[in-house]
């Protein structure tokens, strides 16, 4: 194979000389092969610098790059435009990360950050020559449909902002509740399966008794909390326990709760799962203080592993706690438990006290939001990740909040966690937004870095399709599996599953990474 | 004419600015410190080895947007001097520092090395402030004081320094104004009986986020070497009574719990144990740091408040504390022992506040309400109530959309 090789050596300022020869690193990069041209510059992120860079490597006619210098983020944009103009593929240029993977770890032993400098060059030198040039292609969407699951307060007002940037909501509601929302509004409507890619999602949707299709560009994920679905060993045994939401709305009509009350975070406390997280600490402690200012000598009992009144919900805590509610935190071996056979006492262990207390109660209360059990089937539907409560995951910060790891999919609301009405409410109002962003956009960019299959290698086994979070490959014409381009993120997952080694990563072949890591380890490993 | 005035440039400024701008509208981002980012610019990522959702990053990029987007003016080290009410919005005055540094910079700091004067009178950005540019205190400057020094304009490679700059009065007409000056962190101090500002081991979490930001190792302040046992403790100055404040900062948890997770990774030999009141982790499904907790086996969670930390042994510190029960009273050593601090809002009673109408509430955060939003004030981000970096972000979305939403029904 041949290649000309520029290598640019950035002395970060200062920073590298300090620590490591730079004579040296230059030597080695002129003495090893295809290297046609070395340089050493001040600072690649200076623009006279680059602009001497791109200068010689025109000059030399050079085909690819070597970069030693900081972070990806810092340097990329304005290096890979720069060689673009030059006339060179931006999956041509190898950057190597001195700065934070040399310098700044090493900064006490100057030795061995040389020898890491050293083979690193090494590395990316022998991975330089076995790139090749890849392009990007883009799409455009064949819909402006943003589907909305879920027309709960996150759901509406995702829709609200969505049809703002233009995009043409469709609601889905499991019951039949009329809204006034932009859009279409689907009744009974329940997600049930999917195939596609972001921006061009084909979705099957049952409304009614009937399956129907629809394309859509975006999917928001508003299922919210399963309040109504309360099980385990107390809901059990006290048949006339109530939600804390049924409860709330019995107190409004001005219903007198009988007896002393007690609220439980969760209907089964001693379960395998400690379900925490499901506990409706807002709303509870809203409730509590209503009740105790409307019935002051009342008796009421919070029972709950973990009181999160987070934020200016503490004193919400404090002035419950001041009205006489009375909280009690147990743990999972003290956990309370109900008589069955008389199911009017309820025995807890006090966490920090010790003591075992038997409390007389008229009326039962469960405060927890259990994940929606239509998760799963949602979850199941878009391929999407969900937590071991049961709940969808939030993808990665990084690429803004309310997203789930596949791109296009928004989710929000008590989907993600229970949380307050008004935090619902602002959550919907930014996946609504990121949504109408997101189909406003009309195309979807694709390619680069994606799997290929060799199609005489496949055995059409399946694996890959089974192990693809993205749903990229599918089995074509030929009966051999295929990659749709589009879908493809790159994670290289059905690379390494492949049982028959048919596929590969443009950019991180098997020939690359081998010969690079050959180079970092040094002989066979 | 159509811009919006955003005042501060943390998270929620820096959320808002971008949304806003990436639906057409122009911004004037205002930022009293000399680079962007906010409490963000001193908290470390807690991902060494894998993502673990602190969010920090994600305000650091959006300051690197924000600087390269054409239809967002930034002013650092200015401050707003006064807004009055105009016929579409307010008329705003901004008084804005001179730099000394121009955009030439390129954060090489062969000029702090140069400067005689104790302490330095240039610096560069703070933690990982954007942009990274340097800037010159007049005050402490002896080419101001004494009208000869030029060590750093001598030294400069790219001719950067400019002793010229002069402060600026800028005037702009906007139609809204979006009031995000966040949060001030509550000094570890005030909680005298902790140690902190007596014993050097003793830091706030503040501090070990910038040393693990910078250096990316925590050490032991005193003598420099790494700790192999380290007390975290929640709630300093948060929910108490007498000293601190009485609501819940509600983030420490969330960052006291992944820095916990982030020394672990960077050193597998630490024990550590983690006092806490109540496990208030946000958006962590199943109480992941309890599990994470219980599969360590050099970690403890305990559930008690410590009382008191003295000096102890070899130079060690002796922490004592109630048991679990409240029946037994405890006392061990440690190496370091880090106090997770919370936050009060900043500026919520400020001049600009006041003249824009913002009230604030017993806690003395800043009120949010519809009478202010009819009149184009919008309260956004912690300064308006206890938040985390996610929660900021999600808000600012919802914040934009609100103005947006006003503008379209035309109050």
């Amino acid at each position: 194979m041949k290649a000309r090789i520029q290598v640019v050596l950035c002395k970060c300022c200062t920073e590298m000389p300090k620590l490591l020869n730079m004579e040296k690193l230059q030597k080695l990069a002129e003495d090893s092969s295809m290297v046609v041209s070395v340089m050493t510059v001040d600072a690649v992120c200076d623009g006279k610098d680059l602009a001497r860079i791109v200068g010689e490597a025109k000059e030399r006619e050079i085909d690819r790059a070597v970069v030693l210098a900081c972070h990806k983020k810092d340097i990329s944009p304005n290096l890979l435009k720069a060689y673009r103009r030059a006339g060179i593929n931006e999956f041509l240029i190898e950057l190597v990360n001195m700065r934070e993977e040399v310098v700044l770890p090493h900064a006490d032993e100057p030795e061995r950050a040389q020898a890491k400098a050293e083979t690193k060059l090494k590395a990316a030198l022998t991975r330089a020559i076995m790139l090749a040039p890849l392009e990007k292609q883009s799409e455009e969407m064949k819909t402006k449909n943003v589907v909305i699951v879920g027309a709960g307060v996150a759901g509406q007002a995702a829709a609200h902002e969505a049809a703002k940037s233009g995009a043409h909501t469709v609601l889905l509601e499991k019951t039949s509740k009329s809204l006034k929302v932009p859009g279409v509004i689907m009744t009974h409507a329940q997600l049930v399966g999917a195939s596609g890619y972001g921006g061009n999602f084909q979705l099957k949707i049952k409304a009614g008794e009937k399956v129907e299709e629809l394309g859509a560009a975006a999917v928001v994920i508003a299922t919210g909390g399963g309040w109504t679905t309360l099980k385990g060993p107390l809901a059990k045994a006290v048949k006339d326990a109530v939600p804390l939401y049924k409860f709330y709305e019995h107190m409004q009509s001005g219903m007198v709760p009988k007896g002393p009350v007690v609220i439980v975070d969760t209907p089964d406390p001693a379960g395998k799962t400690m379900k925490v997280q499901d506990y409706a600490w807002d709303d509870t402690l809203e409730t509590v203080i209503q009740l105790k200012k409307k019935h002051p000598e009342l008796l009421v009992y919070v029972i709950f592993q973990e009181m999160r009144a987070f934020g200016l919900s503490e004193l919400a805590y404090k002035e419950a706690a001041d009205l006489g509610v009375r909280f009690i935190r147990y743990d999972k071996a003290g956990a309370p438990k109900i008589d069955a056979k008389n199911p009017i006492a309820l025995t807890v262990k006090d966490f920090s006290q010790g003591e075992v207390l038997d409390l007389k109660f008229g009326t039962l209360v469960f405060a927890s939001i259990p994940a929606n059990q239509d998760n799963q089937m949602i979850a199941d539907a878009l391929r999407i990740p969900m937590t071991v409560d049961g709940s969808i995951r939030r993808g990665s910060i990084q690429r803004w909040p309310v997203t789930t790891p596949k791109p296009g999919i928004f989710v929000c609301g008590s989907a993600l966690f229970p949380k307050s009405r008004e935090l619902a409410k602002a959550e919907g109002e930014a996946a609504g937004t990121m949504a109408g962003q997101f189909v406003k956009r009309g195309m979807i960019e694709y390619g680069g870095s994606v799997a290929q299959v060799t199609p005489e290698k496949c055995s059409a086994c399946l694996t890959c399709i089974r192990t693809c979070p993205y749903e990229a490959p599918f089995i074509g014409a030929a009966n051999k599996a295929e990659i749709k381009v589009q879908a493809c993120q790159g994670c290289g997952m059905c690379v390494g599953i492949c049982p028959s080694k048919a596929i590969d990563l443009h950019h991180y072949t098997d020939d690359q990474v081998m010969e690079e890591a050959r180079t970092l380890l040094g002989g066979d490993f | 004419m159509n811009q919006v005035l955003i005042v501060g440039g943390g998270p929620a400024g820096l959320t808002a600015a971008k949304t806003l701008v990436d639906r057409g509208t122009e911004v004037v981002l205002v930022e009293r410190k000399e680079s962007l980012g906010g409490m963000a610019r001193e908290l470390t990522c807690k991902g060494l080895v894998e993502c673990r959702n602190c969010g920090v990053c994600f305000a650091m990029d959006r300051a690197g947007e924000i600087l390269r987007e054409p239809n967002a003016e930034v002013l650092l080290l200015s401050e707003v001097a006064s807004a009055t009410k105009a016929d579409h919005g307010y008329s705003v005055k901004i008084k804005t520092a001179p730099r000394y540094i121009t955009d030439d910079c390129i954060g090489c700091g062969k000029c702090v090395a140069v400067c005689p004067v104790e302490g330095k009178a240039i610096f560069p950005p703070t933690g990982s402030g954007q942009p990274r540019l340097h800037w010159i205190d007049k005050s402490k400057c002896l080419h101001f004081k004494k009208g000869k020094c030029d060590k750093c304009a001598s030294v400069c490679p790219t001719h950067a320094v400019d002793f010229e700059d002069r402060a600026k009065n800028i005037t702009r007409n906007v139609n809204a104004v979006v009031y995000a000056t966040g949060i001030d962190p509550i000094d570890a101090c005030e909680m005298s009986r902790l140690g902190c500002g007596i014993l050097k081991d003793v830091v706030s979490s503040v501090d070990a986020e910038r040393i693990l930001n910078e250096k990316g190792r925590l050490m032991r302040p005193s003598d420099g070497k790494a700790p192999k046992k380290i007390a975290v403790m929640q709630c300093v100055g948060s929910r108490t009574v007498k000293v601190g404040v009485e609501y819940c900062s509600k983030f420490c948890c969330k960052y006291a719990t992944k820095m916990s997770q982030l020394l672990l990774d960077t050193d597998p030999d630490i024990n550590l144990d983690f006092y806490f009141m109540d496990l208030r982790t946000l958006y962590e499904p199943q109480d992941e740091f309890k599990l994470w907790a219980k599969s360590k086996k050099t970690v403890k969670l305990i559930r008690s408040m410590p009382s008191v930390v003295l000096p102890g042994k070899d130079g060690k510190l002796l922490l004592r504390a109630a048991g679990e029960t409240d029946l037994d009273i405890t006392e061990t050593e440690y190496d370091l022992i880090i106090l997770s601090v919370g936050m009060r809002p900043s500026g919520a009673s400020a001049e600009l506040a006041k003249s824009l109408g913002i009230q604030t509430d017993k806690s003395g955060f800043a009120v949010a309400n519809h009478e202010l939003e009819s009149k184009g004030v919008f309260v956004c981000g912690a300064v308006s109530e206890p938040m985390d970096i996610e929660e900021t972000a999600v808000r600012a979305a919802a914040t934009v959309s609100k103005m947006h939403h006003q503008k379209e029904v035309g109050t």
